[in-house]
């Protein structure tokens, strides 16, 4: 029975090429969509998920409140010593430290340097207890207890010792030395094998953290001190059997009462919370470690697997489209079948295998689809991310799409035409022809809707995009490169570039005018006994950055040269949130913070501080050398620029030898603060056309087959005198009403969305009514077409072959 | 072998019922060749219809083999409709994606019968028929009369007690005509039961009794 299902289905498929070519080409889209999505949810959601008692590990953070409300992944050390001995209900607690640096490799004999490595990630100083909190790991040699007790040990994964050493046998690594930041000399003491579990912890060198009070590292990694908390380090607890996490939380108090011991009465308290394991790859306030990976962001993820199930949700209606639209063909068969003693669910699965067949012949071309889709979006594709067919969980996927495809598109049909009535079936009147009808228009619309939904989306993304980009930032962005120098010798780097004739000018900042990051502090102001604080953001620079980056002085003059704040230079922002009507006025007036009082010696043009998501702060420009380690240049336009950058990169190198030449461009820093905008646009116009298209293909097949139908209509109209255009129009008329009544029900879902997206924006662009028009422009123009060119193949015909056909 | 008492068959136009069929009382013994003659819309092919059990009737009983059909469920109706009866048409109706061999094991497939019962009643059939080696091809590959052979075998195949035939011969010339005509009545000599709908007087002859029907009454039923 199967069997000849499966034959009588091969054979349609065969003799309707158009039909199957339409619901190959979608399907394959969808599936190829939600495979992709798939495999990078899985990724994704799979971190730490392996991890050994992931339940009962935590990290503890920093949770500031009041005024400067914020978190910091991070803890003052102090919590660790502390914790020892106050905090109960943990079997294990670990303070990691992050310690991004160089690393040589010296061949031992001498000072030879074997291999010379630039800054490399990854690098921690941890004690033994960390694994007893991951306690994946696998140990090639050594142990915790041995490998990392004593100051210089160093563990390092596998890969890191072929890395580094380029040895066979990873043991052999034991006892070899490895140089970071130049001359910190440890010895290896352990090797571990490579992990083979998704996890945060994607730590290759482990030293160990009594290296800290025995070497210069003391001045970087403070221990024991609880008056600053940075984010690189950062402090794991695993919670006993049984012991919740409120629990734990609660026993965290004598920490949070020794980190607010110093507070004045009435200010609000800070606190040290818990962060399950679980949360740890998707909390994007929190961040992972201090690295280059990013959190994975859950909505983010949700949106993909809404937009890949909408792409097979509109291949799904194609399917359900063209194969109620063929029911009249199919009646006959259908009927016959009944009369010869087919029993309804015997009809309906014939109709289900032959949806289960195209889906089938559906998945190869999805897979290739999904490898080049993996290609070329490769960029928002995590690097450990690969699709093995092989994979079971691949495999099950697969199967599990196939087999909803072939229901969801498969169960409608089979449902409708498996209910003819024989007698009427076998004759051809179809008696659900007209509910068929309702159904497929519905059908449609909803396509239509979500194509231009989508159109309209990516009008607007672009358009914002563009207006950010574009946007005059109240500076000059243009031909301006500059570097993080460490503190010795930026004067000289300076001075030295200063001196080729590439370079128009040099600057000393903390910052760019514009920066991802931020400096904030309070300033205070009194005038007429009234008091105001304001948290301000700093630009610490010398006497060139004004004029570098072509900031506008509105009143008073530059800052005097000078080596730590003296004097403020206030944009016209903070003027105004002072109180001053006007730049002069402001001129002249001092701020102050708790220790200092600072004259206002100028103000100058707003100019933009960070992203446009954020609105232009009060900011303050203040000469103190000795804070600013970046050196800006602006290159001349006389020469083309990687010739000029030569010459500035050997200026580089001599200042400071051996160092890595990280040149940043200000217009592409500029660019890198919308990166996952524009991400986000790239996925929304790839899904705008691949919607367009599927919706098309449907269309397509639709008005094949209405003509087809409607030939012997079109044939006596012909005959009767109708113009082509009277045809193509009569024809095409109906399907376009569709296209703008999903255009009237696109409207308002996108501008919902689209608003939504823009409110994250401080300066954004206005929905505007011509967006609409355009969007339905682009939809009508596409469906025109799609249509028209089976509606004119219509009218062109010779109306006498169509009328003797009958 | 069935027995219809009182059919009814209408349609409701607005408030007025249109009657396709009224007040049909007709009896059908086994062995029975009917046929059953009458204009274009006198109700004829709907009475075929419920007596194969493929419409029902607005009122009225018919028992079939002493089963009251009228009281049955669709499901019922149609597991009976697939072992006892079997129907050829005007238009042949094949499947144009199956082969004659595939055409004809089609029921047995619905029926469920095992693989090796199927293969060797098709083989059987094929041979008597002396269509043997035209079992390949499909039927767009098959002249008028051959399409029909194809179509009675598919009819009779199953081994039905009641074979209803919807004006068989109205798409075949004369001698294609008679040919399946012959076919029919050694069909029913062999004990098939077999009522037919024809326009054809001369085919009408071929059946032992002739029902006369008139905008949805029995105007005669004659022996012949």
């Amino acid at each position: 029975m199967f069997k000849n299902n499966l034959t009588i289905a091969w054979r349609n498929i065969l003799k309707h090429k158009l039909q199957t070519g339409i619901n190959i080409a979608g399907l394959a889209i969808g599936i190829a969509g939600c495979l992709v999505v798939f495999l990078l949810s899985k990724y994704e959601l799979a971190f730490n998920e392996k991890v050994v008692d992931a339940d009962r590990i935590y990290r503890v953070y920093t949770q500031y409140n009041g005024q400067f409300s914020g978190v910091n992944a991070g803890v003052p050390t102090g919590v660790a010593t502390l914790a020892a001995t106050a905090v109960e209900g943990t079997d294990v607690q670990c303070l990691v430290q992050v310690y991004n640096t160089s690393v040589t490799i010296p061949t031992g004999q001498g000072a030879g340097i074997l291999k010379r490595l630039g800054k490399q990630e990854d690098i921690v100083l941890t004690s033994p207890e960390f694994f007893d909190l991951i306690q994946n790991y696998e140990w090639l040699a050594g142990s915790p207890r041995q490998s990392l007790t004593e100051p210089y040990q160093l563990v390092l994964t596998e890969r890191k010792v072929k890395q580094y050493f380029g040895v066979k046998d990873a043991r052999e690594a034991i006892g070899m030395q490895v140089l970071y930041q130049d001359s910190l000399n440890t010895i290896v003491a352990g090797v571990l094998k490579d992990p083979d579990f998704s996890s945060d912890f994607h730590f290759t060198d482990f030293i160990s953290d009594k290296t800290i009070a025995s070497s210069f590292l003391k001045d970087n990694f403070p221990i024991d001190e609880w008056s600053g908390t940075r984010s690189a380090d950062q402090f794991f607890v695993k919670a006993s059997q049984g012991v919740s996490a409120e629990t734990l939380t609660g026993n965290l108090k004598p920490l949070n009462d020794r980190f607010n011991k110093d507070n004045e009465p009435g200010e609000a308290t800070d606190e040290f919370l818990l962060q399950p394991l679980a949360d740890l790859h998707f909390n994007q306030d929190l961040g992972i470690f201090d690295t280059g990976r990013r959190p994975a962001h859950k909505p983010t993820l949700y949106g993909l697997m809404l937009i890949a199930g909408l792409l097979l949700l509109i291949a799904a209606i194609n399917f359900v489209n063209l194969a109620t639209v063929q029911a009249t063909r199919r009646s006959k068969e259908t009927g016959v079948r009944k009369v010869i003693g087919a029993s309804r669910k015997q009809i309906a699965g014939q109709f289900l295998a032959e949806t289960f067949l195209i889906t089938l012949l559906a998945l190869p071309v999805a897979l290739a689809l999904s490898e080049l889709a993996m290609r070329y979006f490769s960029e928002f594709l995590p690097d450990g991310l690969t699709m093995s067919v092989q994979s079971p969980s691949v495999l099950a996927f697969l199967l599990g799409s196939v087999v909803l495809v072939t229901f969801l598109a498969g169960l409608y049909p089979s449902v409708v035409m498996s209910a003819f009535h024989p007698a009427f079936a076998i004759k051809n009147q179809s008696q659900h022809q007209s509910k068929g009808v309702g159904l497929r228009k519905g059908l449609i619309v909803f396509q239509f809707v979500l194509a231009q939904a989508f159109i309209i989306g990516s009008l607007i993304m672009g358009k914002q995009l563009n207006f950010v980009l574009k946007k005059d930032l109240g500076f000059d962005k243009e031909a301006i490169v500059y570097f993080w120098t460490d503190r010795a010798n930026k004067k000289v780097l300076q001075e030295q570039l200063g001196r080729l004739p590439e370079v128009k000018g040099t600057a000393l900042q903390n910052k760019p005018p514009i920066d991802r990051g931020y400096q904030t502090s309070v300033l205070e102001f009194d005038r007429d006994g009234e008091h105001k604080e304001s948290e301000v953001h700093f630009r610490m620079v010398d006497t060139a950055y004004i004029g570098l980056f072509g900031i506008e002085l509105l009143a008073g003059r530059n800052v005097l040269p000078s080596d730590t704040m003296k004097e403020v230079i206030i944009n016209e922002t903070f003027a105004k949130d002072l109180g001053f009507a006007t730049p002069d006025e402001a001129v002249g007036q001092s701020v102050s913070n708790s220790k200092q009082s600072f004259p206002i010696v100028g103000v100058v043009k707003d100019f933009h501080v960070r992203s446009l998501h954020n609105k232009i702060p009060p900011l303050v420009i203040t000469g103190a050398n000795n804070s600013a380690y970046s050196v800006a240049a602006k290159i001349s336009s006389d020469q083309t620029l990687s010739a000029s950058l030569e010459k500035v990169k050997a200026v580089w190198e001599e200042v400071y030898p051996g160092k890595d030449f990280n040149p940043y461009f200000l217009d592409e820093s500029v660019e890198k603060l919308y990166e996952s905008e524009t991400k986000t646009a790239k996925l929304i116009n790839t899904a705008t056309g691949l919607a367009i298209f599927i919706s098309c293909l449907g269309l397509f097949g639709l008005a094949f087959f209405t003509v087809t139908q409607r030939s012997k209509e079109i044939s006596v109209r012909k005959i009767l005198g109708a113009s082509i255009a009277g045809i193509v129009g009569l024809l095409s008329k109906d399907f376009l009403k569709l296209v703008l009544a999903s255009l009237v029900l696109a409207t308002p879902i996108a501008w919902y969305f689209m608003d939504k997206w823009l409110q994250d924006f401080a300066y954004r662009i206005g929905i505007q009514w011509w967006m609409f028009v355009v969007a339905g422009a682009v939809a009508v123009a596409v469906a025109f077409l799609t249509v028209s060119f089976q509606s004119v193949k219509a009218a062109l015909a010779n109306p006498v072959k169509s009328l003797r056909s009958e | 072998m069935i027995i219809l008492k009182n059919i009814e068959r209408y349609y409701n136009t607005g408030s007025q019922k249109t009657w396709v069929l009224k007040n049909i009382n007709i009896q059908v013994n086994k062995g029975d060749f009917v046929t059953i003659m009458g204009p274009s819309g006198s109700g004829k092919s709907t009475l075929l219809n419920i007596i194969g059990m493929l419409d029902s009737p607005d009122a009225g009983e018919y028992i079939f083999n002493d089963e009251p059909v009228h009281t049955f469920s669709e499901k019922r109706r149609t597991e009976l409709h697939k072992h006892a009866i079997g129907f050829v048409f005007q238009a042949y109706h094949l499947i144009d994606e199956l082969t004659v061999y595939e055409n004809i094991e089609m029921p047995l497939l619905y029926k469920g019968e095992r693989k090796p019962d199927r293969q060797s009643r098709v083989a059987d059939i094929l041979d008597r028929f002396n269509i043997v080696g035209k079992k390949d091809l499909f039927p767009a590959q098959l002249s008028g009369g051959q399409q029909q052979l194809v179509g009675i075998a598919r009819a009779i195949i199953g081994r039905p007690k009641l074979l209803l035939a919807d004006e068989p011969t109205g798409n075949l010339h004369t001698s294609q005509g008679e040919m399946t005509m012959d076919l029919l009545r050694q069909l029913n000599s062999e004990g098939i039961t077999i009522i037919q709908v024809t326009h054809n007087e001369k085919f009408a002859e071929y059946g032992n009794r002739v029902i006369q029907i008139e905008d949805g009454f029995v105007r005669t039923d004659t022996n012949t």
